[in-house]
């Protein structure tokens, strides 16, 4: 008895929660729940695609997403095959200064950096290296996206950092280091060759799962990105709170096309872990 | 030498947001362009210990959701595990869905719910839209604690009498006592950290500190909102300083 209650009450706090969510948005996208429901309708799922940024906003998130997954892939597989070679204690710890920053403070603090009125700009200004603020580059609020992707890095190289290092370490990349040196390979070739491909492949499903996290990130977008483009978390949730009672359908129908999307690389995430294990 | 000069650059990048929070904490004027403000002032931080301080109370709300989420996250979390480990081990991967699912738009998905049974803009509202991800994420983690070895010694001490109550008591707890330990750091962690599910579910009326950081940068309050931010990283500082491997446990279920 006990047995049964607990696995209920683990698909209640658990998968329930998805099933009325994702139900009530999917009815609510089609018109048949809602304070205007009309009826079955795709007119909503038809306006998203055609009349909204939604498409844009998808498009916006992938490539933050995927800019921000190189920066963070770049620094880190760099910074960790410096540590292996040639170890700095202090800079170890560092790394792990950004993992106490939550990432609404860590945009805050960034918007105070890169901002025209923030530090940068303002020692630039002092230094005479600039004469206003109206010659500082934008860097904040950007369709570039460089605030996003900025606090991105901060927040999540170092983690990814202080991981590699630790799976180079499992692996034993100093003894492989030696053995293909021996055998007459130079570092580079052994950094392209070998210790790239096997970091990269033995700690797939975490990256994996970062792209799931940066695909959905809201609090930096929310304060460091533009109106448009905005990612898509930012889109659903401006829709859904407008007083235009027209977008709520078409919020729920972008809800739906997220969430459908990351269980899709849940699944993949799910599929190549157990194949590690 | 250049990759030494990288290192230093990067170091500096790392530590210069914290020390933007704490110099904005301190600032009384800013005017202009000038880089250094033209005084500063503990006026913020020691109105934090006066009894009206709005600051000092979302400091303590904070702290009071986030252990309740770690706490109930951590002991059910432990319980559900182990059963799902010992016979439905397939089942536990189902917690990934809702633990990746950006809370913020499971939020907007849910919002209906929470408005239908009185739980929009109150802290018992808040408490169970962050159980929605941080208790399947306490699943993952501390699935990984059962492996072969416990499961035997498990089924050891009920042969040898245990009853389910010694089981937990005198074996599986202390057993897993480092286990539960991180969990519950990181369950509260990812509490303390939360910002767009709990102003969603709590329509700006539940005010954690993430919150009230917020509403002091719409505001155009920058040294209160440094004062927000250095409230919510200094003690994860001091819980880092005091046992970094905590902060290598996050994805430790992968």
């Amino acid at each position: 008895m006990i047995k049964r209650l607990t696995i209920l009450l683990f698909f209640i706090l658990t998968v329930l929660p998805i099933v009325l969510g994702l139900g009530y948005s999917l009815f609510y996208s089609v018109g048949m729940i809602g304070l205007m429901n009309k009826g079955f309708t795709l007119e909503y799922w038809q306006k998203m695609f055609l009349a909204t940024d939604a498409p844009e906003s998808f498009a916006y998130s992938f490539l933050i997403t995927f800019l921000s997954l190189i920066l963070i892939l770049g620094f880190s597989l760099a910074f960790s095959w410096w540590q292996i070679r040639k170890p700095r204690k202090w800079f170890n710890n560092l790394l792990f200064l950004p993992l106490t920053f939550p990432p609404l403070i860590a945009a805050f603090s960034w918007f105070y950096i890169l901002s025209p009125g923030g530090l940068i700009s303002r020692f630039l200004i002092q230094t005479g290296i600039i004469s206003g603020v109206e010659e500082f580059p934008r860097m904040v609020n950007d369709t570039l996206g460089i605030g996003i992707l900025s606090t991105h890095v901060f927040l999540v190289f170092p983690l990814f950092g202080i991981l590699f290092l630790h799976q180079a370490n499992k692996e034993r990349i100093p003894d492989l280091m030696q053995v293909s040196q021996t055998l007459g390979s130079n570092s580079s070739q052994f950094f392209m060759q070998v210790y790239v491909p096997l970091i990269l492949k033995k700690t797939a499903p975490f990256i994996i799962l970062y792209t799931v996290f940066l695909f959905g990130a809201f609090e930096v977008p929310l304060l460091l990105g533009k109106s448009a483009p905005r990612m898509i978390t930012i889109f659903i949730t401006e829709k859904m709170s407008k007083f235009n009672l027209m977008d709520i359908p078409v919020a729920h129908a972008a809800a739906v096309v997220y969430s459908f999307l990351v269980i899709g690389m849940t699944a993949i995430l799910i599929r190549k872990n157990s194949l590690e294990i | 030498m250049s990759k030494k000069v990288l290192h230093i650059i990067t170091a500096f990048l790392l530590v210069l947001p914290l020390l933007v929070i704490v110099y904005l904490s301190l600032v009384y004027r800013w005017a202009g362009q000038n880089l250094v403000p033209e005084s500063f002032t503990f006026d913020y931080w020691k109105d934090l210990f006066t009894l009206n301080s709005d600051l000092g109370s979302s400091f303590l709300l904070s702290l009071f959701i986030s252990s309740c989420v770690a706490l109930f996250s951590t002991t059910f979390g432990f319980l559900i595990s182990k059963q799902l480990a010992f016979e439905n081990k397939k089942w536990i991967k189902l917690a990934y869905f809702p633990y990746l699912i950006a809370p913020v738009v499971f939020g907007t998905m849910l919002q209906f719910y929470f408005n239908r049974f009185n739980l929009s803009g109150n802290i018992g509202g808040v408490l169970i839209a962050q159980l929605l991800f941080i208790f399947p994420y306490s699943i993952l983690l501390l699935s990984t604690f059962w492996n072969d070895r416990i499961k035997q010694m498990a089924f050891q001490a009920s042969t040898l009498g245990a009853n389910n109550l010694e089981l937990y008591r005198k074996v599986l707890v202390p057993m897993a006592k480092p286990w539960l330990f991180i969990c519950f750091v990181q369950c509260f962690l990812i509490s303390w950290y939360e910002y767009g599910i709990t102003h969603l579910i709590g329509v700006g009326k539940v005010k954690t500190l993430t919150v009230q950081a917020m509403l002091f940068v719409k505001e155009a309050n920058p040294f209160l909102a440094g004062l927000a931010s250095c409230l919510m990283v200094f003690p994860v500082i001091i819980l880092l300083v005091a046992n970094k491997r905590i902060f290598l446990r996050r994805t430790e279920f992968l």
